[in-house]
C-alpha cells in the first residue's frame, strides 16, 4: 500500500481520536486542525506523478512540454483549503478564550449549561 | 545577561533586550520579504496568501517585541474592506470589457516579466495585503483585554 | 430581459455587500444598517428575473473567467437551484428587514451585518455552484460565518452552543472534503455534470457517498445527527435564528438532492435510508420539544421534526413524494420564519425566553399573538393553510409507496407539533396578565411588515396552492430527470386534488371562525377580579383576595408523559449537552452508513 495513504489513515485517526477522547479544549482544536490538514495532504498526494517536478513554469527553459511535473491542481485547492483550515481554527480559539472567560475552566466536561 | 523584569504601563513582564534588538531587525527585512513574494505571486511560488502571512506575521513580531503597539480598529477594518472590493472590482473589469466574471481583460504580457498574466498580478497584491491586515487584526482583538459582554 | 451576469451578480451583491458596510459604518449607522436589505433585495430580484428561461426547462450554465468545463469552473442554474436560491434571497430579505429595528440597541451590530451578509453569500453560492470544490469553499464559507453568528452575543450559552457546533462542524466538513479528495482522485474531475456521467459506483465511491450524506445530513439536521441544532437556534440572534431553523435546511436538503441523487445517481440505494432516518428524525423532535420550557429551544426542536418530514419527502423518490417533500421545505421556511420572529418580537418587548414566565399576552400584542396563532395552524398541517397542502402530499406520497408506517407516525407527529403548539400558545399568549407586563405595547412597524408579509403569503399558499406548486414541480422534474433516466415524467397530473378542493376548505374555516366568534360574543365574560359578593367562595379560594391561574409551559402534557417516562430517560440522557457524546453519534452515523451502502451496492 502506498506510503502517503497510510500516513493520511494514521493521522486522520490520531486527530479525530483528540475530538472524541481528549477534555481540554485547545486539545480539541488541534485535533481538528490535524484531521483537515491530513485531507489536505491526501489531496495532495492524489496528484503525486513518480519523478516529477514542482509545477512551476520558467520560461523557456522549464515548461509543460519539456519537463514532467506533478499535477497541478490539487495544490490549488490545498492552498484554499489552508486559508479555510486556518480561518476554522482562528475562530475556535477566539472562542476558546470567550469560554475560558465565561465558565473559567478548559475542561470540556464542565462546560454543560445546555441540556436536553 | 541582563534580563530586565520590569514591568510596563499595563502590568505585564517588559520583554527582555534580545527580543527587542532582534524584533527592531527583522520587522523591515521580514515585511519586505512578505511583499516580495505577494508581488512576484505569478512568477515564483507563493503568492497572495503566503505573503499576507509573513506581512502579518512580522507585525505580531512588533507586538511580541515592544508590547505596546495600537493599532486603532478603524485603519484595519477600512484597508480590510478595500481591498476586498478591489478584488471584486478587478473581478468585474472582464464584465465591463464583454466576458464573464474573473476573465483576464487586460492583455497577458510578456511570460516572465513583472506585467504579466493578465488580472492575476494585481489580484495577488489585493489579496497579500486584505491577509496582512486581517490577521493582523485578528491577533489585535485576541489580545484585547476590554472586552465587553 | 436578463443580464447574462445574472447567476454571479446573485453571489456578488450580498458579498460587496458584507464589505461595503464597514466602510460605511465608520461615516455613518443608519445607512449601514439598510444595506443588507438592499442587497439581498436586488439578488433576489436578479433570480426572479431569471425564473422563466429556467422554467421553461432550459439550464443555465455561466463560466467563470470564460473557462470551459471540465477546467473551468461553472455556475449551473437549473429548477432545483433556481426555486432553492429564490426562496432563501426572498426569506433573507425578511430577515433583513427584521432585523433594523430589533438591532438597533446593539452597538456592535456593524460585524453583524457584515456576517450575516457573508452567510447569505456562502450558501447562495452553495445553491449556484456546478463544480464539487467550490461547492466545499461556499458551504465552508457559510459554516464558518455561522459559527460567528451563533458566537454572536457573547453570553454563556452562545459561546457553549458555537464552541459544540464548530467542532462537529469543522468534523463533518472534514468528511465533505475527504468526500470531495477522494472523487478527484479517482475521476480527475470536479465537474458536476462532468462527473455524473462519469460515475461507477465503486467501493471508494461508496465510501465517498457515505462521507457527503453524514456532512450534508449535519447541516440539515437529521437524527442522530441533530444535537448542535437545538442548542445553537436559541443562542443565535433572532434574524439569524429565523433563516437558521427555516432557510438553511434548505442548503442540507439542496445538497443531498443534488450531490446523492444526481452527481452519484443513488437515488435508488439511498431513498430508504434516507425516508427512514426522516421518519425518525420527525417523531424524536416532536417528542423532544413536548418537554421544553424554553422558547426558542422548542421552536428549534420542531424545526429539525420538520425537517424530518422533508427528508422523508425526498427520500420517497416518487414525483408526488419529492414535490411534497420541496413544498414542505418551501412552507417550513415560512412558518418557521414566521413563529421565530414572533418569539422574537416577545423577547424584544419582555426580555425573557422562559414560557414559565409569560403570560397573557394576547391582550397587550395583539398582532403577534394572531401571527403566531397562523403560524401554529400552518405548522400543524391545518387547513387552509400551506401545511396542510404539503403534508396532505406528503402522507399520499407515503400511503401510495406502501410505508404504511410511516404514514402513521407522521400524522401521529403533526397530532404531537399541535399539541405543543397549544402548550406554547397557552403559556405564552393566552390566561391572565402577569402585573410586569402590563405596560408592554406591541412591536414596531418594521418588525410587522415581515410578519404580516409572512402570513399573508402562508394563506395564500394554503388556498390557492397551484401558485408555488409549478415552481416545485419544476425543480422536481430537475431531480427526477437527471438521475433516472426513463423518458419524459409528465407531472402536473398526478398530484392528487381530487378529494379536497383548497377554496371550499378555507370557506369551511372562516365560517367556523364567525360561528366561535358570534357564540363567544353572546357569553357573558367573567372577569377574574370582580368583587366577590360571597362569602361561600372563600372556602373555595382558601381566602386569597386575589388569584391567579396559569398553567406553566411544562406542566400541560404530565398525564399524557408519565408513562413514557423510561423513553424520555433515554432521550435526555443522549442529548446531555457533553461534546463528546455528539461527536460519537457523527463517527457512528458515518460508520453506520458505510455499512449499509455496502451491502447496498
Amino acid at each position: 500500500m502506498n506510503i502517503d495513504y497510510l500516513v493520511v489513515i494514521i493521522v486522520f485517526a490520531i486527530g479525530l481520536y483528540a475530538v472524541l477522547i481528549k477534555k481540554n479544549l485547545i486539545k480539541i482544536i488541534i485535533g481538528l486542525s490535524l484531521m483537515e490538514y491530513s485531507v489536505q495532504y491526501f489531496l495532495i498526494a492524489t496528484g503525486y506523478v513518480a519523478g516529477g517536478s514542482p509545477p512551476i513554469v520558467d520560461v523557456p527553459l522549464i515548461t509543460p512540454n519539456t519537463v514532467v511535473m506533478v499535477d497541478p491542481l490539487p495544490q490549488a485547492l490545498v492552498l484554499t483549503s489552508i486559508v479555510i483550515g486556518l480561518s476554522v481554527t482562528a475562530l475556535a480559539l477566539s472562542i476558546a478564550i470567550v469560554l475560558y472567560r465565561q465558565y473559567g475552566t478548559l475542561d470540556i466536561t464542565e462546560i454543560r449549561g445546555l441540556k436536553e | 545577561m541582563a534580563k530586565s523584569k520590569s514591568k510596563t504601563a499595563s502590568g505585564e513582564n517588559e520583554p527582555s533586550i534580545i527580543v527587542k534588538s532582534v524584533a527592531r531587525i527583522m520587522f523591515p527585512l521580514a515585511f519586505t520579504y512578505g511583499v516580495y513574494i505577494f508581488v512576484h505571486g505569478h512568477l515564483t511560488p507563493g503568492g497572495g496568501f503566503q505573503g499576507g502571512t509573513i506581512i502579518a506575521s512580522s507585525i505580531i513580531l512588533i507586538y511580541l517585541g515592544f508590547g505596546s503597539l495600537n493599532i486603532p480598529e478603524s485603519l484595519t477594518t477600512a484597508l480590510e474592506s478595500l481591498a476586498a472590493l478591489c478584488f471584486i472590482g478587478l473581478g468585474c473589469i472582464g464584465i465591463f470589457k464583454g466576458g464573464n466574471f474573473l476573465w483576464n481583460a487586460v492583455g497577458l504580457g510578456e511570460a516572465g516579466t513583472l506585467l504579466s498574466a493578465g488580472i492575476l498580478g494585481p489580484i495577488y497584491v489585493v489579496i497579500g495585503v486584505k491577509v496582512g491586515t486581517e490577521l493582523t487584526a485578528i491577533f489585535n482583538n485576541m489580545r484585547r483585554k476590554d472586552h465587553e459582554y | 430581459m436578463i443580464s447574462p451576469h445574472a447567476p454571479i451578480l446573485m453571489i456578488l451583491l450580498p458579498l460587496s455587500a458584507a464589505f461595503i458596510s464597514p466602510l460605511l459604518g465608520l461615516i455613518s449607522g443608519k445607512l449601514r444598517d439598510i444595506i443588507p436589505f438592499i442587497a439581498f433585495l436586488s439578488a433576489l430580484i436578479m433570480g426572479i428575473s431569471m425564473l422563466s428561461p429556467v422554467m421553461s426547462g432550459e439550464v443555465i450554465i455561466y463560466e467563470l473567467a470564460n473557462r470551459s468545463p471540465p477546467i473551468g469552473i461553472t455556475l449551473y442554474i437549473d429548477a432545483l437551484s433556481l426555486f432553492a436560491a429564490v426562496v432563501l434571497l426572498g426569506m433573507a430579505s425578511f430577515s433583513a428587514l427584521y432585523a433594523i429595528p430589533y438591532k438597533q440597541g446593539d452597538k456592535r451590530r456593524g460585524k453583524f451585518y457584515t456576517l450575516f451578509c457573508l452567510q447569505i453569500t456562502g450558501i447562495t453560492g452553495v445553491m449556484l455552484t456546478g463544480d464539487m470544490f467550490n461547492l466545499y469553499v461556499f458551504f465552508e464559507i457559510m459554516s464558518v460565518s455561522t459559527y460567528a453568528l451563533v458566537a454572536y452575543n457573547r453570553k454563556k450559552d452562545s459561546a457553549e452552543a458555537a464552541f459544540k457546533l464548530l467542532t462537529l462542524g469543522g468534523v463533518v466538513s472534514t468528511f465533505i472534503l475527504f468526500g470531495v479528495a477522494l472523487l478527484y482522485a479517482q475521476y480527475q474531475t470536479l465537474n458536476m455534470i462532468d462527473l455524473a456521467s462519469r460515475i461507477t459506483m465503486t467501493s471508494v465511491d461508496v465510501i465517498s457517498l457515505a462521507f457527503f450524506l453524514v456532512g450534508f445530513g449535519f447541516k440539515a439536521g437529521i437524527i442522530p445527527l441533530h444535537f448542535w441544532a437545538a442548542d445553537a437556534y436559541p443562542a443565535a440572534p433572532t434574524p439569524t435564528g429565523m433563516l437558521l431553523a427555516g432557510s438553511f435546511k434548505l442548503a442540507g436538503v439542496y445538497l443531498i438532492a443534488r450531490v446523492v441523487y444526481m452527481v452519484f445517481g443513488a437515488m435508488g440505494a439511498t431513498s430508504p435510508l434516507l425516508a427512514t432516518l426522516g421518519v425518525l428524525t420527525c417523531f424524536i423532535g416532536v417528542m423532544m420539544a413536548l418537554i421544553q420550557h424554553d422558547f426558542k429551544r422548542l421552536l428549534s426542536y420542531h424545526a429539525i421534526s420538520q425537517l424530518g418530514y422533508i427528508i422523508v419527502g425526498i427520500g420517497l423518490a416518487t414525483p408526488l413524494g419529492i414535490s411534497g417533500g420541496l413544498f414542505h421545505l418551501l412552507n417550513n421556511a415560512l412558518y418557521k420564519g414566521l413563529l421565530f420572529l414572533c418569539a422574537g418580537a416577545v423577547f424584544y418587548r419582555i426580555g425573557t425566553w422562559d414560557l414559565d414566565s409569560m403570560g397573557g399576552l394576547s391582550k397587550k400584542m395583539p398582532f403577534t399573538t394572531l401571527m403566531f396563532l397562523i403560524g401554529s395552524l400552518a405548522i400543524s398541517g391545518v387547513p387552509p393553510f400551506n401545511g396542510f397542502v404539503s403534508k396532505w402530499m406528503l402522507y399520499v406520497g407515503s400511503f401510495e409507496k406502501e410505508y404504511y408506517f410511516f404514514t402513521v407516525v407522521l400524522i401521529l407527529a403533526s397530532v404531537g407539533t399541535l399539541s405543543s403548539f397549544l402548550k406554547a400558545l397557552d403559556s405564552a399568549f393566552f390566561g391572565q396578565l402577569k402585573e410586569e407586563y402590563q405596560t408592554v405595547k406591541d412591536v414596531p412597524l418594521l418588525m410587522k411588515i415581515p410578519m404580516g408579509t409572512i402570513a399573508v403569503v402562508c394563506i395564500l399558499f394554503g388556498v390557492f396552492p397551484r401558485l408555488p406548486l409549478t415552481l416545485v414541480e419544476k425543480a422536481t422534474g430537475a431531480i427526477l430527470n437527471t438521475s433516472i433516466d426513463v423518458g419524459a415524467y409528465n407531472l402536473g397530473i398526478n398530484l392528487e386534488y381530487a378529494y379536497w378542493s383548497p377554496v371550499m376548505m378555507a370557506l369551511v374555516f372562516v365560517f367556523f371562525i364567525v360561528f366561535v366568534w358570534l357564540t363567544f360574543r353572546t357569553g357573558k365574560a367573567i372577569s377574574p377580579k370582580s368583587k366577590r359578593t360571597e362569602m361561600a367562595e372563600d372556602t373555595y379560594v382558601c381566602g386569597e383576595e386575589d388569584y391567579y391561574v396559569h398553567v406553566g409551559g411544562s406542566n400541560l402534557y404530565y398525564g399524557l408523559l408519565a408513562p413514557l417516562s423510561r423513553f424520555y430517560q433515554y432521550l435526555k440522557s443522549e442529548h446531555n449537552g457533553l461534546l463528546q457524546n455528539y461527536a460519537f453519534w457523527v463517527v457512528f452515523t458515518l460508520i453506520l452508513m458505510i455499512a449499509y451502502l455496502w451491502r447496498v451496492i
